[in-house]
């Protein structure tokens, strides 16, 4: 006993059985965890698991014996036996006491090496929303990067096919430690990534932290592709490998709670920071800054800008076209944009409920905001007809023959 | 060790003509109900109490399989063509192909709100909304109308005026009002389905469940009628409460009580005690909801980890008023069908009081993913407290089968599963008090697994049982013991396969409430959904076995397993006032070896001989 204890207890160190010592997993996981920590956590649940197997298997095997030996004779009585055994009953209560002991130790220890973030980690924002993430670097960049999890594009961290919902792909540094500062902009939501074996959750109105040090790509790690299908390289010519690791949400947070998920990529650091540089607004017209803003901030997983259906309303041909809203038909102009940016429920487009997140000028500056409106008016046909002093006199007017053709309500007039 | 057994059937002839059984209808049909509807007999009460909680099983059960099957794959499962809002025709795409309403988000929601609202469809929020509401509903009526109630409400008002040898519970006319307080509640909750349903999961997180459908009366009906419920809660723990300390036969001390009684002495206490806490919340939440006052949305200046503090200080006590019940269940099982004296009666009376206090110190278990790290490893070490009088309990059952004589009834098959799949439950558990593991697996389908272990194969496995055990004594008719064993084995099995793969769900990284997921999870989902309807399967056999018995079941004798407990020496089914002469107590509830038991010839009972040396 004191022996096996001894045992059990030397795994609590930071010391553990590493990846490589266990060259197969169990049934329990996909691998054996992408950091030092989720190894550790792994070799603690391991621990537990066999002594609950072993406790399990001897109550069970009791249990069918007795039931086995003493099944019932007719006309034999049971025998009398002793309903009462102090040394028994006291060693039943105590002998346990030694495992949960170890588990909560066991687990202290880990808790601790999952919550204290190292002082050198590289800290990064970021912010969750129904149902998105956005991740801004420490350079003040976010990944526009998203993809299509499903039969059409297989990533590595497991085929999918949810919706069309594109996801979005945040560049990690590998082999550094990386400390997150997290937010919601509406209700609770939680930051999982299973590779990572941590989730912390995220609330409206305080920052949580969440903190990794994931292992980075080696040569067995699969090559980055671009769209063409070519190996993508860094600028000394050498092929960039990565890991993908999918985020999960894991607090309930409304319709699309289930496909509220994220990529994790990690890359080699210098390709890395070749990612974030080539993101960074500086140097970029506006139209390119409303692009970039448009897929880091999340805008994409709801407005499309093609002119198709979404959750939200497209923003093809919006801008210098009059849109119906609750206070009335609304031309939608720089004035209405940047509204229904900052404070989206001061007119709500009829025909779509009220879940756009409310933004502050911290996410989307004055910069952002020119480079969103500007993104807008170039994929608008009204966008040079309407000018920026106009709208007051045609709010609320509706002038039928401002309207495009692809209206509906455009008849009634 | 005479007992008055004889004397109480000795009177069975000659009084039964006044009063008789309580079953007798009074008259034609019409007097029957409203005799039933104002009855105060608890046993009438308990067995209204049955019905109701069996209806609500089957609707949670109902909306479980909903859920189940929409997880068979990875993205929807059901597929309806959707309906142009403007045409009213079948919609189709640009290529003629036609368009499910999973592709428009929210159809679902939207039709529904379309017909009570009578406003033209225009919602276009959400292609997982019924899902949600699919998996909301199975939470919430499992939860406050099928576990809480289940064995304290109906196997408890019947059995505990009869074991304590009462003629009914202390404030019978409080009991009546319990049941139409619970039934008020189940309306309310109903009502709220009916008009379009919840997407908040049981628990109505904030500030989701404050702001979510805001301008729909749904959430503050549903989140009324669990505020309700729980009156209903307060009142049935505050009746048994007095009822134990007060009604108690003769010659019954507190340790000549039966075990399933100190259980449901527990239970009452946690009731009373902790249902007013979320009574308040609820009617916060409301607030909040309704005049915006901000009590719990940060955007009203609240705190949303207030109102998990909250909940969880009321709902981890709860899961022990779910699953007290059982063990008390359980410790009158084992012992009657093994004809064996309960191992450490006291560790096990202790055990139930000891779970009692713990339970309300562990609520932050709950909150490790989001509360800090101080209150995270407290809340910890407390949690695995709670462990070792859990575990001592187990050990109890398990010694008590030693040298036992045991029968194979259906009751008892049942009360080994319990064992089997409550120390899976109990085990799993594990993990998920130690902090490292738990970041991992808190909110995942591990959790899920874990909950329905101790919840279903707790609770609800030994109510099952438990209406076999007393079955015979509430309705007076025996039932097919090869097909209700055929039912126990189908259930147990069908279970096993529904929850185990759910357990590797969640270390894989399967999160909960999850309408899509990646493929790698299909196969497990695929599993999972087969168990539930061999599940179904098990259960609808049961319902068979006891529609049977009622019909065309052998008349029960007044004890048919040999139990020592008081009920057993009333009539089978009791009559009326329970007992011809007030019982008096003379010998122990589980007395195996020194007492033939009530209405039994000591012919086919022989007493074991006893050591010298025993006292």
């Amino acid at each position: 006993m004191i022996e096996k204890l001894s045992q059990l207890v030397s795994t609590l160190g930071p010391t553990t059985l590493a990846a490589e010592s266990q060259p197969t997993y169990s049934w329990w996981f996909r691998n054996w965890g992408a950091t030092e920590n989720a190894t550790h956590s792994d070799t603690i649940f391991m621990n537990i698991w066999w002594i609950s197997v072993g406790w399990f298997v001897f109550l069970m095997a009791l249990m069918v014996y007795f039931v086995i030996r003493y099944r019932r004779r007719p006309g034999v009585p049971a025998p009398y036996s002793p309903s009462h055994n102090t040394s028994l009953e006291v060693a039943w209560t105590v002998i346990p006491c030694f495992f949960l002991t170890y588990m909560f130790l066991a687990g202290f220890s880990g808790y601790i090496e999952k919550m204290v973030a190292p002082g050198d980690a590289i800290e990064m924002n970021l912010t969750a929303k129904k149902w998105d993430w956005t991740l801004t670097y420490p350079n003040g960049a976010s990944s526009p990067e998203r993809t299509v999890v499903g039969a059409a594009a297989k990533t590595q961290a497991g085929d999918a096919t949810p919706g069309a919902r594109p996801i979005p792909i945040f560049y990690i540094p590998g082999d550094t430690s990386v400390k997150l500062k997290m937010v919601s902009q509406d209700v609770m939501h939680s930051f999982w990534v299973p590779d990572f074996r941590i989730k912390m959750d995220i609330f409206p109105n305080r920052y949580t932290t969440y903190w990794f040090h994931a292992k980075g790509p080696d040569q067995s790690s699969p090559v980055l592709k671009d769209s063409t299908g070519k190996d993508v390289t860094t600028a000394q010519g050498e092929k960039v490998h990565y890991n993908d690791h999918f985020i999960f949400c894991a607090e309930y947070c409304g319709d699309q709670h289930s496909e509220m998920w994220g990529i994790i990529r990690v890359v080699p650091r210098v390709y890395y920071a070749a990612k974030i540089e080539e993101w960074n607004i500086e140097g970029k017209t506006p139209e390119e800054i409303g692009k970039l803003v448009y897929q880091s901030q999340g805008c994409v997983a709801c407005h499309t800008v093609d002119g198709s259906k979404g959750a939200a309303p497209t923003w093809k041909d919006l801008f210098g076209n009059t849109v119906p809203t609750n206070a009335g038909p609304t031309l939608a102009d720089e004035n209405y944009i940047r509204e229904s940016i900052y404070t989206p429920n001061a007119k709500i487009h009829e025909g779509y409920p009220s879940n756009m997140p409310v933004f502050t000028t911290a996410q989307i500056d004055e910069r952002r905001m020119q480079g969103l409106i500007a993104y807008i008016k170039s994929i608008s046909s009204k966008a040079g007809t309407a000018p920026a002093a106009a709208p007051a006199a045609a709010a609320g007017q509706s002038p039928a023959d401002n309207k495009p053709a692809d209206t509906k309500e455009a008849p009634k007039k | 060790m005479s007992t008055l057994d004889s004397s109480n059937a000795g009177h069975l002839g000659g009084h039964h003509a006044h009063g008789g059984s309580y079953l007798t209808p009074k008259g034609g049909w019409l007097t029957t109900v409203i005799d039933w509807a104002t009855t105060v007999d608890h046993k009438k009460i308990g067995v209204m109490y049955m019905v109701a909680v069996l209806f609500m099983f089957f609707l949670g059960g109902v909306a479980a399989l909903v859920v189940r099957t929409e997880l068979v794959t990875p993205v929807r499962t059901v597929e309806v063509q959707a309906t142009d809002p403007a045409t009213g025709q079948p919609m189709v795409d640009a290529e003629g192909k036609p368009v499910m309403k999973s592709e428009i988000r929210g159809q679902w929601l939207g039709e529904m709100k379309a017909k009570i609202t009578g406003q033209e469809l225009t919602s276009i929020d959400g292609g997982n909304n019924w899902y949600n509401r699919a998996f909301t509903l199975h939470g919430a009526i499992m939860v406050f109308m099928v576990i809480i109630p289940s064995i304290p409400a109906s196997l408890g008002n019947f059995l505990i005026p009869l074991m304590l040898g009462a003629k009914d519970v202390a404030f019978p006319r409080l009991n009546l009002l319990s049941w139409y307080v619970y039934v008020t509640g189940s309306i309310f909750a109903v009502c709220s389905i009916v008009i379009g349903g919840v997407d908040t999961g049981w628990t109505f997180y904030t500030p989701y469940s404050t702001t979510t459908d805001a301008e729909y009366a749904n959430v503050v009906l549903m989140v009324l009628g669990a505020f309700i419920l729980g009156f209903s809660s307060i009142l049935t723990g505050l009746n048994f409460v007095v009822t134990v300390h007060k009604l108690r036969a003769p010659g019954m001390g507190w340790f000549d009580m039966p075990l399933f009684i100190w259980a449901m002495y527990s239970t009452s206490l946690i009731q009373v005690l902790a249902t007013p806490v979320i009574g308040i919340t609820l009617l916060l939440l409301i607030f909040e909801r309704m005049f915006r006052i901000g009590i719990f949305d940060p955007a009203l200046g609240g705190d949303p980890v207030l109102y998990q503090h909250f909940f969880w200080f009321y709902s981890h006590p709860v899961v022990y008023v779910m699953i007290l019940p059982a063990f008390g269940v359980i410790s009158e099982i084992i012992p009657v069908h093994s004809h064996k004296k309960i191992f450490g009666y006291r560790a096990v009376a202790f055990a139930s009081l000891g779970v009692a206090l713990v339970s309300f110190l562990v609520w932050g278990h709950h909150m490790f993913a989001s509360s800090g790290e101080l209150a995270a490893t407290v809340f910890s070490a407390l949690t695995f407290l709670v462990a070792i009088p859990t575990a001592v309990k187990v050990f109890n059952w398990i010694a008590t089968l030693y040298k036992g004589s045991i029968a194979l009834t259906t009751p008892m098959w049942y009360a080994l599963i319990f064992l089997f799949l409550f120390s899976i439950g109990g085990l799993t558990g594990l993990p998920l008090g130690t902090l490292a593991t738990d970041l991992h697996l808190h909110d995942s389908y591990y959790v899920v697994a874990h909950f329905h272990y101790v919840m279903m194969g707790g609770t609800i496995i030994t109510f099952v049982g438990g209406l076999h055990h007393w079955w015979p004594k509430m309705f007076g008719r025996m039932y097919n013991q090869f097909w209700a064993n055929i039912g126990a084995f189908t259930v147990f099995i069908g279970f096993n396969v529904t929850f185990f793969t759910q357990f590797f769900l969640g270390t894989q990284g399967m999160p909960r409430r999850y309408a899509s997921y990646i493929d790698d999870y299909q196969i497990y989902h695929v599993i999972s959904t087969v168990g539930s309807y061999i599940l179904l399967l098990g259960f609808l056999i049961h319902l068979f076995v006891f529609l049977h018995s009622l019909v065309a079941g052998r008349k029960a004798p007044a004890n048919p397993w040999g139990g020592l407990t008081l009920e057993w020496e009333a009539a089978s089914p009791p009559d009326e006032h329970n007992f011809h002469h007030e019982p008096i107590v003379k010998h122990g509830p589980y007395d195996f070896d020194t007492t033939v038991p009530p209405h039994w010839d000591p012919k086919d009972y022989p007493l074991p001989a006893r050591p010298k040396h025993a006292h």
